[in-house]
């Protein structure tokens, strides 16, 4: 049985530079992934596996749809103070 | 296939624009934290993006000013992306062992956690840890 993979570097990846603090959620998950597998426990492990993984996934597209919507808020408040400047 | 190629080109134009602007600099009009503009609390991330772009100019000292966690984190996380990459090009299956070392991830989980609030009391010395020049 493969030890599931417990998504820390992603997670921290996610919580240091998405600003958003659902990657600690997934910092929580994937630290007790090996503990979980080294108990022996390896349905454990893949749910905390699973749950790690899905918070990476909330923080990444959160960080993702923010960035997106600010670059659209910007560009479109640039457009309205061009036209403004006719 | 298709998407890795899509992520490889945003990683290599995030990369040229926070190397070309600085986020420190407000009319460069980088996106601000949701959290941070709603409660003012600084949280773990808080000022990566001004420490990423110090790092890509070899500021290292400023960029521990604005957030030392990216700093020390940065080659833990480059190493284990610079392992599985030459796994994936050799076909080896190399592991480090700290990586899915369970003390080592609890104390991470841990150091995050004091790191937050610490940066967050607004007192000297814990007040170096929050974002500043």
């Amino acid at each position: 049985m493969n030890k599931p993979k417990n998504y820390m570097v992603e997670s921290i990846l996610v919580t240091l530079f998405c600003c958003l603090p659902l990657g600690i959620v997934g910092i929580i998950n994937a630290s007790k992934v090996d503990a979980a597998a080294a108990a022996g426990n390896d349905a454990e492990a893949q749910r905390l596996s699973a749950e790690a993984y899905k918070w990476v996934k909330y923080g990444f597209f959160a960080g993702l749809v923010v960035g997106v919507l600010y670059l659209v808020f910007m560009f479109v408040l640039g457009g309205v103070a061009m036209m403004g400047n006719r | 296939m298709w998407y890795k190629i899509l992520i490889a080109i945003a990683l290599v134009l995030a990369v040229a624009t926070y190397f070309q602007f600085d986020p420190a600099i407000t009319t460069n009009n980088f996106p601000k934290c949701p959290l941070y503009s709603f409660t003012n609390l600084y949280c773990t991330g808080c000022g990566s993006q001004r420490a990423f772009h110090q790092i890509l100019h070899g500021n290292f000292i400023q960029a521990t000013h604005y957030n030392v966690m990216a700093v020390i984190f940065l080659p833990y996380i480059l190493l284990k992306y610079l392992i599985d990459l030459g796994n994936y090009l050799f076909n080896k299956n190399i592991n480090l062992s700290f990586y899915s070392n369970r003390k080592v991830n609890l104390s991470i989980l841990v150091v995050f956690i004091i790191f937050t609030v610490l940066r967050n009391i607004p007192i000297y010395p814990f007040n170096l840890l929050a974002p500043h020049k």
